[in-house]
Protein backbone atom coordinates (compact mmCIF):
# COMPACT_ATOMS: atom_id res chain seq x y z
CA UNK A 1 0.00 0.00 0.00
CA UNK A 2 2.34 2.13 1.25
CA UNK A 3 4.72 1.22 -2.25
CA UNK A 4 1.21 2.13 -3.88
CA UNK A 5 1.15 5.87 -2.79
CA UNK A 6 4.60 6.46 -2.91
CA UNK A 7 4.56 5.57 -6.95
CA UNK A 8 1.24 7.45 -7.37
CA UNK A 9 3.05 10.92 -5.64
CA UNK A 10 5.91 9.77 -7.73
CA UNK A 11 3.69 9.72 -10.93
CA UNK A 12 2.07 13.59 -9.68
CA UNK A 13 5.25 15.34 -9.30
CA UNK A 14 6.42 13.79 -12.99
CA UNK A 15 3.35 14.69 -14.88
CA UNK A 16 3.62 18.80 -12.99
CA UNK A 17 7.41 18.70 -14.08
CA UNK A 18 7.04 17.28 -17.58
CA UNK A 19 3.81 19.60 -17.79
CA UNK A 20 5.61 23.16 -17.05
CA UNK A 21 8.11 21.97 -18.82
CA UNK A 22 6.35 21.63 -21.92
CA UNK A 23 4.29 25.26 -21.38
CA UNK A 24 6.29 27.78 -22.45
CA UNK A 25 7.27 31.23 -21.50
CA UNK A 26 7.27 33.25 -24.89
CA UNK A 27 8.89 36.60 -24.16
CA UNK A 28 10.70 37.80 -27.52
CA UNK A 29 9.49 38.05 -31.07
CA UNK A 30 11.16 38.97 -33.95
CA UNK A 31 10.69 38.76 -37.64
CA UNK A 32 11.77 40.54 -40.90
CA UNK A 33 8.16 42.53 -42.60
CA UNK A 34 7.15 43.88 -45.46
CA UNK A 35 4.00 46.65 -44.92
CA UNK A 36 2.28 47.83 -48.44
CA UNK A 37 -0.43 50.48 -48.41
CA UNK A 38 -2.39 51.81 -50.74
CA UNK A 39 -2.85 55.40 -51.31
CA UNK A 40 -6.84 56.10 -53.24
CA UNK A 41 -5.26 59.03 -54.76
CA UNK A 42 -1.97 57.61 -55.98
CA UNK A 43 0.68 54.63 -56.31
CA UNK A 44 0.77 52.32 -53.20
CA UNK A 45 4.06 52.26 -51.13
CA UNK A 46 5.84 50.39 -49.39
CA UNK A 47 8.20 49.76 -45.91
CA UNK A 48 10.86 46.61 -45.32
CA UNK A 49 12.41 45.76 -42.20
CA UNK A 50 13.06 43.63 -38.61
CA UNK A 51 10.66 44.07 -35.89
CA UNK A 52 11.97 43.62 -32.43
CA UNK A 53 9.68 42.91 -29.00
CA UNK A 54 10.57 41.84 -25.72
CA UNK A 55 7.71 41.79 -23.58
CA UNK A 56 9.48 42.71 -20.38
CA UNK A 57 10.38 46.36 -21.87
CA UNK A 58 7.61 46.99 -24.21
CA UNK A 59 9.32 48.78 -27.02
CA UNK A 60 8.09 47.90 -30.63
CA UNK A 61 11.07 48.58 -32.19
CA UNK A 62 11.59 48.86 -36.17
CA UNK A 63 14.77 48.44 -37.58
CA UNK A 64 13.80 50.05 -41.23
CA UNK A 65 15.56 48.93 -44.33
CA UNK A 66 13.62 50.37 -47.29
CA UNK A 67 12.81 52.71 -48.68
CA UNK A 68 14.90 55.11 -45.46
CA UNK A 69 17.31 53.19 -42.44
CA UNK A 70 15.96 54.39 -39.93
CA UNK A 71 14.94 52.94 -36.20
CA UNK A 72 11.05 53.35 -35.03
CA UNK A 73 10.41 53.24 -31.36
CA UNK A 74 7.20 52.30 -30.36
CA UNK A 75 6.95 52.95 -25.99
CA UNK A 76 3.45 53.30 -24.65
CA UNK A 77 1.70 55.51 -26.89
CA UNK A 78 4.78 57.83 -27.99
CA UNK A 79 6.76 56.73 -31.22
CA UNK A 80 10.06 57.86 -31.81
CA UNK A 81 11.52 58.50 -35.60
CA UNK A 82 15.09 57.93 -35.09
CA UNK A 83 18.09 58.39 -37.87
CA UNK A 84 21.69 58.73 -37.45
CA UNK A 85 21.29 58.18 -33.87
CA UNK A 86 18.99 61.44 -33.08
CA UNK A 87 15.36 61.74 -32.81
CA UNK A 88 13.63 63.37 -35.66
CA UNK A 89 10.09 62.95 -35.04
CA UNK A 90 8.49 62.34 -31.84
CA UNK A 91 4.55 61.57 -32.42
CA UNK A 92 1.70 60.23 -29.93
CA UNK A 93 -0.45 57.51 -31.55
CA UNK A 94 -3.95 56.01 -30.25
CA UNK A 95 -3.14 52.58 -29.14
CA UNK A 96 -0.62 51.14 -26.31
CA UNK A 97 1.95 49.01 -26.77
CA UNK A 98 0.04 46.55 -24.75
CA UNK A 99 -2.36 46.81 -27.79
CA UNK A 100 0.16 45.48 -30.68
CA UNK A 101 -0.48 42.21 -32.06
CA UNK A 102 2.96 41.19 -30.80
CA UNK A 103 2.42 41.95 -27.11
CA UNK A 104 -1.02 39.71 -27.19
CA UNK A 105 0.41 36.86 -29.41
CA UNK A 106 3.36 36.64 -26.83
CA UNK A 107 0.93 36.52 -23.61
CA UNK A 108 -1.52 34.22 -25.33
CA UNK A 109 -4.44 36.80 -25.28
CA UNK A 110 -4.58 37.19 -29.29
CA UNK A 111 -7.65 35.55 -29.59
CA UNK A 112 -9.94 37.69 -27.95
CA UNK A 113 -7.25 40.88 -28.35
CA UNK A 114 -6.82 41.37 -24.64
CA UNK A 115 -10.00 42.97 -24.85
CA UNK A 116 -11.47 41.34 -21.47
CA UNK A 117 -8.35 43.51 -19.90
CA UNK A 118 -8.91 46.29 -21.81
CA UNK A 119 -12.23 47.77 -20.14
CA UNK A 120 -14.53 45.78 -22.94
CA UNK A 121 -17.21 43.86 -21.92
CA UNK A 122 -18.50 41.06 -23.62
CA UNK A 123 -22.04 41.55 -24.89
CA UNK A 124 -23.00 39.00 -27.11
CA UNK A 125 -21.42 35.66 -28.86
CA UNK A 126 -23.02 33.67 -32.17
CA UNK A 127 -22.18 31.31 -34.12
CA UNK A 128 -22.11 31.53 -37.88
CA UNK A 129 -20.29 29.88 -41.01
CA UNK A 130 -17.51 28.31 -38.82
CA UNK A 131 -17.12 31.57 -37.12
CA UNK A 132 -17.49 32.16 -33.43
CA UNK A 133 -18.23 35.92 -33.19
CA UNK A 134 -18.12 38.00 -30.12
CA UNK A 135 -19.15 41.52 -29.41
CA UNK A 136 -17.51 43.78 -27.10
CA UNK A 137 -18.55 47.05 -25.51
CA UNK A 138 -16.51 49.78 -23.79
CA UNK A 139 -17.29 49.65 -20.26
CA UNK A 140 -16.96 53.60 -19.89
CA UNK A 141 -17.56 56.54 -22.26
CA UNK A 142 -14.22 57.55 -22.62
CA UNK A 143 -13.61 54.64 -24.84
CA UNK A 144 -14.05 54.32 -28.70
CA UNK A 145 -17.61 52.28 -29.60
CA UNK A 146 -17.93 48.42 -29.98
CA UNK A 147 -15.06 45.98 -31.37
CA UNK A 148 -16.23 42.49 -33.03
CA UNK A 149 -13.92 39.81 -32.92
CA UNK A 150 -14.38 36.52 -35.41
CA UNK A 151 -12.05 33.55 -34.09
CA UNK A 152 -12.02 30.13 -36.67
CA UNK A 153 -10.55 27.46 -34.75
CA UNK A 154 -10.26 29.29 -31.97
CA UNK A 155 -7.61 31.56 -33.92
CA UNK A 156 -7.93 35.61 -34.33
CA UNK A 157 -9.87 35.58 -38.27
CA UNK A 158 -10.77 39.23 -37.51
CA UNK A 159 -11.50 42.18 -36.09
CA UNK A 160 -13.58 44.88 -36.39
CA UNK A 161 -13.63 48.60 -34.98
CA UNK A 162 -16.55 50.36 -34.76
CA UNK A 163 -17.37 54.06 -33.76
CA UNK A 164 -20.23 55.14 -31.53
CA UNK A 165 -22.82 55.21 -34.08
CA UNK A 166 -21.79 51.67 -34.83
CA UNK A 167 -20.23 52.49 -38.34
CA UNK A 168 -17.38 50.75 -39.05
CA UNK A 169 -13.95 52.27 -38.87
CA UNK A 170 -11.54 49.60 -39.85
CA UNK A 171 -11.52 45.95 -40.60
CA UNK A 172 -7.91 43.63 -39.75
CA UNK A 173 -8.29 40.07 -40.91
CA UNK A 174 -5.44 37.88 -39.98
CA UNK A 175 -4.07 34.89 -42.26
CA UNK A 176 -1.85 32.17 -42.63
CA UNK A 177 -1.19 31.23 -39.26
CA UNK A 178 2.82 29.49 -38.30
CA UNK A 179 3.52 27.82 -35.41
CA UNK A 180 6.89 28.88 -33.75
CA UNK A 181 7.74 27.09 -30.48
CA UNK A 182 3.93 26.34 -29.98
CA UNK A 183 2.95 29.56 -30.88
CA UNK A 184 0.81 30.71 -33.04
CA UNK A 185 1.44 33.75 -35.11
CA UNK A 186 -0.41 35.32 -38.68
CA UNK A 187 1.85 35.99 -41.05
CA UNK A 188 -0.37 37.92 -42.95
CA UNK A 189 -2.26 40.84 -41.60
CA UNK A 190 -4.72 42.71 -44.22
CA UNK A 191 -6.03 46.10 -42.19
CA UNK A 192 -9.12 48.21 -44.07
CA UNK A 193 -9.57 51.72 -42.82
CA UNK A 194 -12.67 52.95 -44.42
CA UNK A 195 -12.37 57.42 -44.42
CA UNK A 196 -15.71 59.43 -46.13
CA UNK A 197 -16.64 56.70 -48.38
CA UNK A 198 -12.86 55.41 -49.15
CA UNK A 199 -11.07 52.37 -48.48
CA UNK A 200 -7.44 52.67 -47.35
CA UNK A 201 -5.47 49.24 -47.47
CA UNK A 202 -2.48 47.76 -45.18
CA UNK A 203 -1.29 44.68 -45.85
CA UNK A 204 1.96 43.50 -43.99
CA UNK A 205 3.41 39.84 -44.15
CA UNK A 206 5.98 38.89 -41.69
CA UNK A 207 8.62 36.22 -42.31
CA UNK A 208 11.93 34.46 -41.04
CA UNK A 209 9.84 34.47 -37.24
CA UNK A 210 11.93 34.19 -34.17
CA UNK A 211 10.57 33.51 -30.88
CA UNK A 212 12.87 33.86 -27.53
CA UNK A 213 16.08 34.87 -29.30
CA UNK A 214 18.96 35.22 -27.55
CA UNK A 215 21.21 38.56 -28.83
CA UNK A 216 20.68 41.13 -30.31
CA UNK A 217 19.70 42.69 -26.51
CA UNK A 218 20.38 46.78 -27.94
CA UNK A 219 17.29 46.50 -30.30
CA UNK A 220 15.04 44.60 -27.74
CA UNK A 221 15.77 47.34 -25.18
CA UNK A 222 16.71 49.84 -27.53
CA UNK A 223 17.36 52.93 -25.44
CA UNK A 224 16.30 56.12 -26.94
CA UNK A 225 18.24 58.86 -27.57
CA UNK A 226 18.11 62.45 -25.46
CA UNK B 1 -51.96 60.99 -23.48
CA UNK B 2 -49.59 60.05 -21.23
CA UNK B 3 -50.55 56.23 -21.96
CA UNK B 4 -49.70 57.63 -25.65
CA UNK B 5 -46.40 59.11 -24.51
CA UNK B 6 -45.55 56.14 -23.16
CA UNK B 7 -45.91 54.02 -26.26
CA UNK B 8 -44.37 56.70 -28.12
CA UNK B 9 -41.57 56.47 -25.93
CA UNK B 10 -41.05 52.69 -26.12
CA UNK B 11 -41.33 52.51 -29.85
CA UNK B 12 -38.66 55.19 -29.35
CA UNK B 13 -36.14 53.03 -27.75
CA UNK B 14 -37.04 49.89 -29.87
CA UNK B 15 -36.39 51.72 -32.63
CA UNK B 16 -32.73 52.60 -31.08
CA UNK B 17 -31.89 49.16 -30.01
CA UNK B 18 -33.05 48.02 -33.16
CA UNK B 19 -30.28 50.07 -34.66
CA UNK B 20 -27.47 47.73 -33.30
CA UNK B 21 -25.35 46.45 -35.60
CA UNK B 22 -26.32 42.23 -36.19
CA UNK B 23 -24.01 39.76 -35.82
CA UNK B 24 -23.12 37.71 -38.45
CA UNK B 25 -19.86 36.06 -40.72
CA UNK B 26 -20.85 38.46 -43.64
CA UNK B 27 -19.38 41.83 -41.45
CA UNK B 28 -16.18 40.09 -41.80
CA UNK B 29 -15.93 39.51 -45.68
CA UNK B 30 -13.95 41.45 -47.87
CA UNK B 31 -12.61 41.45 -51.72
CA UNK B 32 -9.27 39.81 -50.94
CA UNK B 33 -9.10 39.98 -55.18
CA UNK B 34 -8.79 43.84 -54.86
CA UNK B 35 -6.37 44.08 -51.90
CA UNK B 36 -3.93 41.39 -54.23
CA UNK B 37 -4.62 43.54 -57.67
CA UNK B 38 -3.81 47.10 -55.42
CA UNK B 39 -0.59 45.29 -54.22
CA UNK B 40 0.91 43.21 -57.53
CA UNK B 41 2.90 45.88 -58.87
CA UNK B 42 4.84 45.95 -55.65
CA UNK B 43 5.23 42.26 -55.46
CA UNK B 44 8.67 42.07 -57.69
CA UNK B 45 10.09 44.31 -55.93
CA UNK B 46 9.64 42.82 -52.22
CA UNK B 47 11.08 39.55 -53.92
CA UNK B 48 14.01 41.42 -55.39
CA UNK B 49 14.65 42.74 -51.72
CA UNK B 50 14.35 39.69 -50.34
CA UNK B 51 16.58 38.34 -52.23
CA UNK B 52 19.27 40.93 -52.25
CA UNK B 53 18.62 43.16 -48.83
CA UNK B 54 21.69 45.60 -49.61
CA UNK B 55 20.41 46.59 -53.23
CA UNK B 56 20.85 50.64 -53.15
CA UNK B 57 18.00 53.07 -53.64
CA UNK B 58 19.95 53.95 -56.58
CA UNK B 59 20.25 50.62 -58.07
CA UNK B 60 16.29 50.49 -57.39
CA UNK B 61 15.91 53.40 -59.39
CA UNK B 62 18.06 53.03 -61.93
CA UNK B 63 17.13 49.22 -62.93
CA UNK B 64 13.17 49.71 -61.99
CA UNK B 65 12.65 53.46 -62.45
CA UNK B 66 9.07 52.08 -62.03
CA UNK B 67 9.75 52.37 -58.48
CA UNK B 68 11.50 55.28 -57.88
CA UNK B 69 8.24 57.26 -56.22
CA UNK B 70 8.58 54.51 -53.83
CA UNK B 71 12.17 55.88 -52.83
CA UNK B 72 10.69 58.93 -51.35
CA UNK B 73 10.83 59.29 -47.67
CA UNK B 74 7.24 58.60 -46.34
CA UNK B 75 6.92 58.32 -42.19
CA UNK B 76 4.50 55.72 -42.17
CA UNK B 77 3.07 54.65 -38.61
CA UNK B 78 3.13 50.87 -38.82
CA UNK B 79 0.89 47.86 -37.62
CA UNK B 80 -2.32 49.23 -37.92
CA UNK B 81 -1.49 52.02 -35.20
CA UNK B 82 -3.05 55.52 -35.78
CA UNK B 83 -1.09 59.07 -34.98
CA UNK B 84 -2.97 61.46 -32.84
CA UNK B 85 -2.94 65.20 -32.93
CA UNK B 86 -4.51 68.38 -33.28
CA UNK B 87 -7.43 68.73 -35.88
CA UNK B 88 -5.88 68.22 -39.33
CA UNK B 89 -3.06 66.45 -37.64
CA UNK B 90 -1.36 69.77 -37.09
CA UNK B 91 1.51 69.49 -34.28
CA UNK B 92 -0.48 70.03 -31.43
CA UNK B 93 2.38 72.45 -29.69
CA UNK B 94 1.68 74.75 -33.03
CA UNK B 95 -1.52 74.58 -32.75
CA UNK B 96 -2.31 76.08 -28.92
CA UNK B 97 0.62 78.06 -29.68
CA UNK B 98 -0.91 80.22 -33.03
CA UNK B 99 -4.00 80.42 -30.87
CA UNK B 100 -3.08 81.86 -27.60
CA UNK B 101 -0.22 84.10 -29.54
CA UNK B 102 -3.44 85.66 -31.87
CA UNK B 103 -5.51 85.71 -29.11
CA UNK B 104 -2.84 87.06 -26.30
CA UNK B 105 -2.15 89.71 -28.90
CA UNK B 106 -5.57 91.06 -28.83
CA UNK B 107 -5.87 90.22 -24.98
CA UNK B 108 -10.16 89.50 -24.84
CA UNK B 109 -8.66 86.63 -26.87
CA UNK B 110 -6.75 85.17 -23.83
CA UNK B 111 -8.91 82.28 -23.50
CA UNK B 112 -8.25 80.94 -27.15
CA UNK B 113 -5.16 79.59 -26.22
CA UNK B 114 -6.36 77.09 -23.00
CA UNK B 115 -10.00 76.37 -25.65
CA UNK B 116 -7.27 75.15 -27.82
CA UNK B 117 -5.24 72.80 -25.38
CA UNK B 118 -8.69 71.92 -24.22
CA UNK B 119 -9.07 70.61 -27.85
CA UNK B 120 -6.03 68.61 -27.93
CA UNK B 121 -6.70 67.02 -24.64
CA UNK B 122 -10.42 65.58 -26.22
CA UNK B 123 -9.37 65.03 -29.97
CA UNK B 124 -6.26 62.70 -28.80
CA UNK B 125 -8.65 60.59 -26.39
CA UNK B 126 -6.76 62.47 -23.56
CA UNK B 127 -3.18 61.46 -24.49
CA UNK B 128 -0.77 63.13 -22.08
CA UNK B 129 2.53 63.82 -24.30
CA UNK B 130 0.33 65.70 -26.76
CA UNK B 131 -1.75 67.85 -23.90
CA UNK B 132 1.55 68.51 -22.59
CA UNK B 133 2.87 69.77 -26.19
CA UNK B 134 -0.09 71.84 -26.25
CA UNK B 135 0.45 73.41 -22.90
CA UNK B 136 3.69 74.41 -23.90
CA UNK B 137 2.91 76.05 -27.16
CA UNK B 138 -0.10 77.49 -25.29
CA UNK B 139 2.19 79.18 -22.83
CA UNK B 140 4.94 79.73 -25.32
CA UNK B 141 2.14 81.67 -27.52
CA UNK B 142 0.84 83.60 -24.87
CA UNK B 143 4.25 85.03 -23.65
CA UNK B 144 5.47 85.81 -27.16
CA UNK B 145 1.65 87.42 -27.79
CA UNK B 146 1.55 89.27 -24.60
CA UNK B 147 5.52 90.70 -25.17
CA UNK B 148 4.99 91.63 -28.57
CA UNK B 149 2.01 93.39 -27.71
CA UNK B 150 3.88 95.36 -25.07
CA UNK B 151 6.54 96.18 -27.73
CA UNK B 152 3.88 97.42 -29.90
CA UNK B 153 1.93 99.68 -27.33
CA UNK B 154 5.44 101.19 -25.94
CA UNK B 155 6.51 102.00 -29.14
Amino acid sequence: MQLKLFLFFLSVIFFQTSFKLGAQDFYRFKADYTIKINNPTGKPTMKMGTVFYDKNFKKIVIKNGFPVKENIVQSDTSTYFIRAGRVVKHISNRLPVEFSIFHLALNGNLANYGLDKAGYILEDVKRDKGLVIASWTPASNNLQGKILIATKNKELYSIIFLDKNEEIISKHIFHKYTNIKGLGFPTEIVRIYYNSGKELYELSTYRNIKINETGNDEYYNYQIPE
Amino acid sequence: MYKRLSIVFVFFVLSVSIKAITLNAELFDYNEEKVAAEFSELNLLESMLIENPDLSLSDIAFRFPQYAYLLEDKEVLPFGNTQVAAPGNIPSFWWAFSFSFVGSYFIYGAVAGPIAVAIVYFNTDKNKPETKKAIYGCLTGTVLGLGIRYVVSNL
